[in-house]
């Protein structure tokens, strides 16, 4: 491993704290900007008596200065303990626990849709000129205009209702029925994003196929196939993984759109009605744990684009 | 003479175009032979690169070639497309002009250097790595192991074009194409890049193929030369007899551009490109006391001529009428009287049409003082000289226009990593040679420097008077020089026009005006040049007006300020 790699990847671990540091002020402070007492929704919603309140209080740390009080959460955070709900009155592991599964199914599900589609649609308009290229392109057109919900609701009409392939409710028991019943959702996740990345990955494999250095790979009459392998695409894949990577972080948190429109127990569906509820631990919890996600998977991109080009790891030199 | 290993016969190219095709290359006929080196020479767009490229099998798509090209005497045209990539690969070695383009930057050299053994002859991968590093020891690469396993980024671009030599050396291939090889590096570099490939012509008979807009370099490195005009070859030479045999205007031409100086007034044969004649422009201005609008006489009676590839400098101060007489050459102010023609037509009237004026800036360019204004600063470098050049090559394909931006780049000898920044990261000389590559993006006949050096530091100053010399031997282009500084004119100009208050007081080739001045007013811009054991003195400012005076003193018939006045303070 070069110093340049190893330089970028401790670089990007130290980034990677910071922003979630941050994100974890950021989120806890959020508190202070609800509307409503937290000892209200901590009662159950029934006024308390003073002495409820005490208990309360002194329970949740609710007497101390406020930076005490993220110390403690971040305390827990740290050790494992991360509060309970206020609505389940459950541990806010176990809520998260549950459905964590189901939509790390979904994305994981998503992703090799946007993968397999998104990618080698991108390939294929690049390498294929005529009707195969057109027929992508006005594809990816219409898909970049179509938002997710519309997606799902058409998915639910044609293939639910009117030719009823697919359920359109629910995450199924089991692997098999739990892909089966993912699937409209995990489409119209993928939909919007298929299009996304398979114009960028064809403008990428574009550019790199029109570069000198291919031509001098022409003239030395290494195989096309080579050519495209080790030349094209290799040069065309730090610009697609940095986007794909940026993506795919993003799915955890837009899948609460589909597993609202398809009734998952997921925990998308778990933030909104948690936000809905003024649940805050759960709503804490789950938007550190969508940052951490995001931060992380988009590091890891970046690590890998640092093997594929070293060059861009350090600063640009003048010749 | 043995039989040629490469050959063109009848070879036209014809690319496609949006207002019909356009042919780039007619009828050429050419051979190369074992232990050859043919020179390939023509101003750039003259259709040398896609004469070879049609050999590598590097046209863009649409190109159409007729007529034969021939390896080992074998119609390539009539070969089924796998077997012509395996001759390809076997019998062609293709070095081209920026080799760190032409290598991926993501692969280490290792992988490029045995890539073809490997894939295309088969070897095994250890085989392969000894071979390459024999290869990279016989063009002079110290340290081949190292080099190996490095990328391109972390080598010079004079390794890189040994490294690119070496590469296609791996399948000892009889032919070599050489695409201005030299053109991105130094002159030291190129020395040495050229020693390579002397030393591998010698030891291994190689045919080379070898393209340049340098006709020094060609007469020195090449056994014959072959002259592209226009897509069309207008004769082949021998290049240690070029000078004495060459009968077409255009190889002159080319000729002419690298001789130096001293040798060029003697063939001053060749028509004028530029004639400008009885040029008069007066202005009318408020007067600075207020009051009724007075008359200034700006330009007076100009007339010089300029030769095809001559350098001209117009000195004087400011408000001699030197800018104004260049404007006047460039269509931005009309005259009053007299004509400027350039190429026999009549360039007397601004053009109206943007067509018309499209046309005259393919002839006529022109560099200002301050490229910071001149320039948009919104815009990339790239950006910048992408536009300049699709306003002149509407047709060119987006590949075609890049080529074009780089070859501009390399010829200001601007460093490509610069490209994709803006003007407000640049440094003043760099700025200028974006706008020298700007104004030669449209392969101009004529380039007109209005001060355009007056704003730089003396160091960059230097630097870009010889970038512009360089251009002037190598693309033909003619200078039309406008300036303050005798100076800067005598490092660059031929002839030269001294002009005071609008007239003309002393013209002639630069060393009889600058060492044996006639005109009073000549010595005394001359005296004021620094040197050694000078020392600065006072004079009283020549008593001119310009438009904007806000003196006073400019009032009256300010074109007579007598010479006396400037003479009594001596």
């Amino acid at each position: 491993m070069t110093t340049g790699v190893l330089r970028r990847v401790l670089g990007k671990l130290g980034a990677l704290l910071l922003t979630l540091f941050l994100a974890s002020v950021v989120i806890y402070s959020a508190i202070l900007l609800t509307p409503g007492d937290p000892v209200v929704a901590l009662a159950g919603g029934v006024r308390p008596t003073p002495e409820l309140i005490a208990v309360i209080k002194a329970e949740h740390h609710l007497d101390q200065p406020v930076w005490i009080q993220y110390l403690y959460w971040v305390g827990g955070v740290l050790t494992g303990d991360f509060g309970t709900s206020f609505v389940y009155k459950t541990p806010v592991v176990d809520l998260i626990g549950s459905r964590f599964g189901i939509t790390l199914l979904l994305v994981l599900y998503t992703v090799l849709l946007i993968v397999v589609f998104g990618v080698g649609s991108g390939i294929l308009a690049a390498r294929r000129r005529g009707a195969a290229e057109k027929a992508v392109l006005v594809g990816t057109s219409v898909g970049v205009a179509m938002p997710t919900f519309v997606v799902a609701i058409l998915l639910i009409f044609i293939f639910g209702r009117l030719l009823g392939w697919f359920p359109v409710f629910g995450a199924g028991e089991g692997l098999l029925d739990n892909l089966y019943h993912l699937t409209l959702p995990a489409i119209s996740l993928s939909v919007l994003y298929i299009a996304y990345v398979s114009r960028i990955t064809r403008g990428a494999i574009v550019a790199q196929a029109h570069s000198e250095h291919v031509d001098t790979a022409r003239v030395r009459g290494i195989p096309s196939e080579r050519i495209f392998r080790n030349h094209v695409f290799l040069n065309a894949s730090p610009q697609i993984l940095a986007i794909s990577g940026t993506t795919i972080a993003g799915l955890f948190a837009v899948s609460a759109i589909a597993e609202q429109a398809f009734g998952i127990g997921g925990i998308g569906s778990l933030l909104t009605e948690a936000a809905a509820r003024k649940d805050l631990p759960v709503v804490q919890i789950l938007s550190l744990l969508l940052v951490a996600l995001f931060v992380v998977l988009n590091a890891v991109v970046d690590v890998v684009i640092a093997f594929i080009d070293p060059d861009s790891a350090r600063s640009r030199r003048t010749a | 003479m043995t039989d040629p290993v490469l050959e063109f016969a009848h070879v036209s190219i014809t690319a496609p175009g949006a207002d019909g095709p356009r042919t780039l290359v007619h009828d050429c006929t050419l051979q190369v032979a074992p232990g050859e080196v043919l020179g390939l020479v023509g101003e750039s767009g003259s259709g040398k690169t896609m004469s070879v490229r049609a050999v590598a099998g590097l046209l863009p798509d649409g190109f159409t070639v007729e007529g034969a090209i021939r390896i080992d005497g074998q119609d390539i045209s009539e070969l089924p497309a796998k077997r012509l990539r395996d001759i390809r690969a076997r019998r062609l070695g293709m070095v081209f002009q920026t080799p760190r383009a032409h290598l991926n930057p993501l692969r280490t050299i290792g992988d490029f250097m045995t890539e073809a053994l490997v894939t295309v002859a088969g070897e095994s991968a250890d085989a392969a790595a000894r071979r390459a590093m024999e290869l990279l020891a016989e063009v002079g690469i110290p340290d081949p192991e190292r080099r190996m396993r490095q990328r391109p980024g972390d080598l010079s671009g004079g390794l890189l074009q040994r490294v690119m030599i070496a590469a296609t050396l791996a399948m000892d291939p009889p032919i070599l194409l050489a695409d201005e090889i030299t053109t991105a590096l130094d002159v030291t570099t190129q020395e040495e890049v050229m020693a390579v490939l002397a030393d591998l012509r010698r030891t291994r008979q190689l045919a080379v193929l070898f393209i340049t807009h340098d006709l020094a370099l060609a007469a020195a490195v090449c056994d014959r030369v072959a002259v592209m005009q226009d897509g069309r070859i207008v004769e082949t030479l021998s290049a240690s007899t070029m000078r004495a045999d060459a009968r077409e205007p255009y190889t002159q031409r080319l000729l002419s551009a690298v001789l130096p100086a001293d040798l060029l007034s003697g063939q001053t044969a060749a028509e004028p490109i530029l004639v400008v004649d009885g040029l008069q422009k007066t202005f009318h201005v408020r007067s600075a006391r207020g009051g009724r609008r007075e008359v200034f006489v700006a330009v007076d009676d100009v007339g010089f001529a300029l030769a095809p590839g001559g350098s001209l400098g117009i000195v004087g101060e400011s408000g001699s009428g030197k800018s104004t007489t260049a404007r006047i050459i460039c269509g931005l102010e009309s005259a009053d009287a007299g004509t400027v023609s350039v190429k026999g037509e009549d360039w007397t009237t601004p053009a109206r049409s943007a067509r018309g004026r499209r046309q005259r800036a393919r002839i006529a360019q022109m560099v200002f003082q301050d490229p910071y204004l001149s320039l948009d600063r919104r815009q990339t470098v790239r950006q910048c000289l992408t536009e300049a050049v699709a306003v002149h090559r509407r047709s060119a394909s987006r590949a075609e226009l890049r080529a074009r931006v780089d070859e501009l780049l390399a010829s200001v000898r601007l460093d490509p990593t610069l490209a994709d920044r803006r003007p407000r990261s640049l440094s003043g000389g760099q700025r200028q040679r974006v706008a020298i590559a700007r104004a030669l993006a449209a392969d101009p006949e004529i380039l007109v420097l209005d001060e355009a050096v007056s704003a730089l530091d003396v160091t960059t100053q230097v630097e870009i008077l010889t970038l512009l010399d360089a251009i002037r031997r190598d693309t033909g282009v003619a200078l039309l020089m406008i300036s303050h500084d005798l100076a800067a004119v005598r490092r660059l100009c031929d002839q030269v026009v001294v002009m005071r208050s609008g007239r003309i007081v002393e013209h002639g080739p630069i060393a009889d005006v600058l060492d044996d001045p006639q005109a009073e007013y000549t010595r005394l811009l001359l005296d004021s040049i620094p040197r050694e054991g000078w020392v600065p003195r006072r004079r009283i400012p020549a008593r001119v007006s310009v438009p904007d005076d806000s003196t006073g003193a400019a009032s009256g018939s300010s074109t007579s300020a007598p010479i006396t006045a400037l003479e009594g303070d001596r």
